[in-house]
């Protein structure tokens, strides 16, 4: 097989060019201050300002599916991180270490992968802890770094695998998320308050029907089942049921077309993707029907409401936590215009979630510290000193409950209502910062 | 029934537009240059991209923004296959290999979107808001735009095949590649210039699509499974007729299957439908002749 | 098979031997492990697609196969990995030979369709769980397949059980050696295959139909046939995957390692068998060792696709060809001058 001398050369420049740029991106992707030697120069002249030395460095992993369908996901883990990352760093860091943070990619989380991440993680860059909203779906890298008893910290729904956790302790596994299971039952229950007590009216007194569509995932076909368990129960009828499959939806025409057909008092979506439910909102309002509009989660992202603008209005979602972050609260505003100056955006939940979980690893560590001497690598310790202390989020406080849950005050399910792009909590009423009103498109429909 | 008809028709009509922008794209240069291109769908992500840059970042007037998409994406088009394929094409290399290589520079180029713009959802604005109805259906004004943008650029491919001696000659090289040089024309330039057509249409679907949904870097990667199939169902050789038929065709079984069925059963009903009609007529519905 | 290429062999594979007792990092097994397995699959889908010629799309859905039922048996029905190891693969074969004998009437390109048709579908019934899981696993809604969650997620799949040695990617090292039998196996019978009579027959097939069915060679049942065995192997890797990882989702059988293999099966070189499998170790670790940079990882593994088939469009084993020729022809020039 012959080779021209110009498929050699283009061959050859194309290497080189992929080394060039291989290698200068692997430069100004290395964090700065990479390797303990750099963080103590670093540190040592600041520490020189500030009075303290750095003792050290602190690798955090954080595993995140930066390519792939959910990359804005991944991206909003990333943001979390660095944004804790550089605040406690500027801080003087935890007990005299600087955070460096070590970022994988898990893509579309197939087990393979995202074992392998792990290991590298946690063999190869020797990390001390590893935060992320979720490693994969399947939750595979909990058994990994349970293996190696190394942390992982982490934000997802511990109904589905209450059972597991029962059997098999994750002694180093912390989730910060309390139960989904307030989702089926919270908003039906206070939905049924605000009518009995007259905050809020229905658009005819004897309409109680309710349109739920879901789509074909765990998630959203549980949550479904249970809110339509709990409005049935009290009394209501569902004049649509209906499932889409799950990905991308962006035709709700038919959809919409039976909901109109009965005009219901209520409408449900519960596939959370937000592009999904931005769609159904947006085509929803091109000929609405007069009746409330609940939505799953995706009313949490920034791009819901910058994709619909003054659309978003009414729209009522929900929370299975106090989630301080919201309007009417000092410490979750000033949280906010924190986190809009660090990131330059709006940020997304998981932002809060991995955030939060930097903070509640620096006050164990602070503690185990000052209790026992404890350093960065003796993490049975600092595991200790998470369960026994309670910790803060935002305000309220959290405690690790026997399966290393997010529970206590900080559990308790809330309401919000989107006006003019601000998430208000409409429910419970000692949390609220507003009475819930009827949604804009009452008005003209 | 009329409401029933009227949104079945709208549903189609619109569907079957952005699907046949796509699969012709894909036909042209399957009858063409006889490979699949898998940057097909990575076309349309640029196009969404670009113009999304354009009008919002830059500030620039709709209407520019639309219009200098169709260069550029004809200079896509063009130097893909230019600096990529054509060689291989040369060494004879094998139709797999050719799909491949197609895929890794779509893939470049998404992955390079996804690291300019991120992943976060973005949206065009519509160029024009509000919409009509009719008998029923609503048809919000940009859905009128998809109509009326997908026909004017099927009507300027057709006059352009017909009427044009570079149509001709782009024929010429579908029919017979050996003889097309024999007669003067340069192959090799046919095939970017079809590269680049393609890469237009797949550029101005994206655009549109990217104002109804919401744009990520695998905006294309859904697009192109689409027209993938379709292009398959109609056949490679069926030309720009076949290619819009088939499209049209799939677009209203759609809608059909959706107004009465659940959502959710329809997937596998079209594929399970386009998998009979692959068996039945293996070469595709309607190409002419045997194979 | 003359003497050097034997030594490099032997070579190659002591080597693959010795590297747990050189360098057992985690890490480094589990990435081999999974090169492996993906090799295994890759090799069989060149089976098809190199070998005969076939735009075979569907291979991957047979490695989902393979792996959930062996899972699902195990899960569910409490058989042990060691049957599942066995009656995985034979189901694959017997489903492929059923899938071919319909749809290679069809013809080249509608196969190919039909075949990622079949794919897509396959996977979409797995997202959406395939009905309820049997017996008190059903209680709770927890379906057959496990949807998008995976199967294993919350009963791990039980691994493979050699008296008190317990074979999965807890325990790297055990199952190292056990993949690397495994895929040497593989690698071993597809050589054998290729190399009969009847893997000629198949070859004859994909550069002349006409010739070789002039010569008595039946299209269809060769064809069928080689499209099973094929489709066997990826059953096999499946099942390996399966009891190894405990756990099994969706996306194994989706776009992302689609492409992957379809890099891997291309980039190695159509029609060799040690082409993907070095081409699986090539773009296996890549892939891995630059996860860190997200999407400059795809950028780069791109960038190289593109120059190096541009540089030698069959491949990797078309580079390795040109650098032996190379080698060869200095030492001819060496030895005359």
């Amino acid at each position: 097989m012959g080779l021209s001398t110009k498929t050699t050369r283009i061959f050859i420049v194309g290497i080189v060019i992929a080394l060039l740029i291989g290698g200068s991106v692997g430069y100004l992707m290395a964090p700065t201050g990479v390797g303990v030697e750099e963080a103590r120069e670093e540190g040592y002249q600041e520490g020189l300002k500030a009075g303290k030395y750095w003792k050290g460095v602190i690798k955090i992993g954080v595993p995140a599916p930066l390519t792939g369908a959910l990359a804005s996901e991944g991206e909003d883990f990333v943001a979390g991180a660095k944004w804790a990352a550089e605040e406690i760093n500027e801080m003087g860091g935890i007990i005299g270490y600087k955070i460096e943070l070590v970022t994988g990619d898990t893509e579309d989380f197939e087990a393979a992968k995202v074992t392998a991440l792990m290991e590298k993680l946690i063999n190869e860059d020797k990390v001390d802890a590893i935060m992320c909203g979720y490693g994969s779906q399947s939750l595979v890298e909990l058994d990994v770094c349970n293996k190696y008893n190394m942390f992982y910290f982490y934000a997802a729904d511990w109904m589905t695998w209450y059972d597991k956790w029962q059997e098999k302790k994750y002694p180093y596994g912390f989730n910060l998320v309390s139960s989904y299971t307030p989702y089926r039952w919270h908003f039906p229950q206070t939905m049924q308050e605000w009518i009995d007590e007259g905050t809020l009216e229905l658009p005819a007194p004897d309409n109680k029907k309710v349109a739920i569509v879901y789509s074909d995932n765990y998630y959203s076909s549980w949550i479904a089942e249970g809110l339509r368990e709990e409005f049935e129960k009290r009394g209501w009828t569902t004049t649509v049921w209906e499932m889409v499959p799950f990905g991308t939806v962006t035709e709700w025409g038919p959809i919409l077309a039976k909901i109109r057909a009965d005009p219901p008092a209520l409408v449900i979506n519960t596939d959370y993707i937000p592009s999904n439910e931005a769609a159904f909102v947006e085509q929803f309002l091109e000929n609405p029907t007069k009746s409330h509009l609940f939505i799953q989660y995706a009313p949490w992202c920034p791009e819901y409401v910058e994709l619909l603008g003054e659309k978003s209005d009414g729209t009522i979602f929900n929370s299975p936590n106090l989630d301080v972050y919201t309007s009417g609260n000092i410490w979750g505003e000033e949280l906010l215009e924190r986190a809009k100056k660090r990131l330059g955006r709006e940020p997304g939940s998981y932002v809060y979630y991995v955030y939060n979980m930097f903070w509640i690893y620096k006050r164990g560590l602070e503690w185990a510290h000052a209790a026992w001497g404890a350093e960065p690598k003796d993490r049975d310790l600092i595991a200790k000193a998470i369960e026994e202390r309670t910790a803060y989020i935002g305000e309220s406080i959290v405690i690790f409950d026997e399966i290393h849950c997010a529970s206590g005050e900080y559990a308790i399910p809330t309401l919000y209502q989107l006006w003019d792009g601000v998430r208000y909590t409409v429910a419970p009423e000692e949390y609220a910062s507003l009475v819930v009103k009827p949604p804009p498109w009452w008005e003209t429909a | 029934m009329i409401e029933d008809i009227s949104i079945i028709l709208v549903a189609t009509l619109v569907s079957g537009s952005l699907y046949s922008l796509m699969t012709i794209g894909l036909v042209l240069v399957s009858g063409t240059a006889r490979y699949f291109n898998f940057a097909h769908g990575a076309f349309a992500t640029f196009g969404a991209y670009f113009v999304w840059y354009l009008f919002v970042v830059q500030k620039m007037d709709y209407r520019v923004s639309f219009l200098l998409l169709i260069p550029v994406a004809l200079a896509v088009g063009f130097l893909m296959q230019r600096y990529t394929v054509q060689s291989l094409i040369d060494r004879e290399a094998s139709d797999l290999i050719l799909i491949l290589q197609t895929f890794a520079v779509g893939s470049i180029i998404e992955s390079t979107i996804l690291l300019i713009f991120g992943g976060r959802l973005k949206r065009c604005p519509y160029p024009f808001e509000g919409h009509i109805s009719i008998g029923g259906a609503t048809m919000s004004y940009h859905k009128l735009l998809i109509l009326l943008a997908s026909s004017l650029l099927i009507i300027a491919l057709i006059t352009l095949l017909y009427k044009t001696k570079l149509g001709t000659a782009m024929r010429a090289v579908a029919q017979e590649k050996e003889a097309a040089p024999l007669v003067g024309i340069n192959v090799n330039r046919i095939y970017g210039l079809t590269l680049g057509i393609a890469s237009i249409m797949a550029g101005v679907a994206g655009y549109l699509i990217g104002c109804m949904e919401f744009m990520t870097p695998t905006l294309g990667g859904g697009l192109m499974s689409g027209a993938f199939i379709i292009c398959s169902l109609g056949g490679t050789r069926a030309g720009l007729r076949g290619a819009a038929m088939t499209s049209y065709l799939v677009a209203f079984m759609e809608s059909a299957l959706m107004r009465y069925l659940p959502m959710y059963d329809v997937p596998p009903i079209i594929f399970a439908l386009v998998i009979i009609g692959l068996i039945i007529r293996p070469e595709g519905l309607f190409v002419r002749g045997a194979r | 098979m003359n003497y050097s290429k034997f030594a490099v062999l032997i070579f190659v594979i002591g080597s693959l031997f010795l590297i747990p007792s050189v360098y057992p990092s985690p890490f480094f097994l589990q990435l081999l492990i999974t090169c492996f397995i993906f090799a295994m699959v890759c090799e069989s889908w060149d089976l098809s697609m190199g070998y005969l010629g076939l735009f075979n799309f569907g291979h991957l859905a047979f490695f989902g196969i393979g792996a959930y039922f062996s899972g699902i048996l195990a899960l569910y029905y409490d058989v042990s990995p060691w049957i599942g190891l066995v009656v995985s693969p034979i189901v694959c074969f017997f489903l492929g030979l059923a899938l071919s004998l319909v749809t290679l009437r069809a013809g080249g390109f509608a196969f190919c369709l039909i075949s990622f048709a079949f794919q897509m579908m396959l996977e979409h019934w797995i997202r959406s769980g395939g009905g309820s899981a049997p017996g008190e696993y059903g209680r709770g809604g927890a379906t057959l397949t496990g949807g998008t969650l995976g199967l294993g997620a919350i009963h791990p799949i039980p691994p493979f059980q050699l008296g008190p040695l317990e074979i999965s990617s807890t325990y790297k090292i055990p199952a190292y050696y056990f993949t690397l039998i495994f895929f040497i196996f593989s690698t071993y019978c597809m050589y054998k295959l290729m190399n009969s009579r009847f893997g000629l027959a198949g070859v004859a097939l994909r550069d002349s139909e006409r010739y070789g069915v002039s010569r008595g060679i039946n299209p269809l049942t060769y064809t069928a046939i080689f499209m099973s065995i094929s489709t066997l192997f990826a059953g096999l890797g499946g099942a390996v995957y399966v009891h190894l990882m405990q756990v099994v989702g969706p996306e194994l059988i989706g776009w992302s390692n689609l492409v992957l293999m379809c890099c891997i099966v291309e980039f190695g070189g159509l029609g060799t068998l040690l082409g993907p499998a070095a081409a699986s170790f090539l773009l296996t670790s890549l892939t891995q060792y630059l996860a860190g940079l997200g999407p400059y990882k795809t950028i780069i593994v791109g960038l190289l696709m593109l120059f190096t088939l541009l540089a030698w469009p069959t491949g990797m084993a078309g580079a390795a060809y040109w650098v032996k020729s190379r080698i060869l022809s200095k030492r001819l020039s060496r030895m005359s001058g």
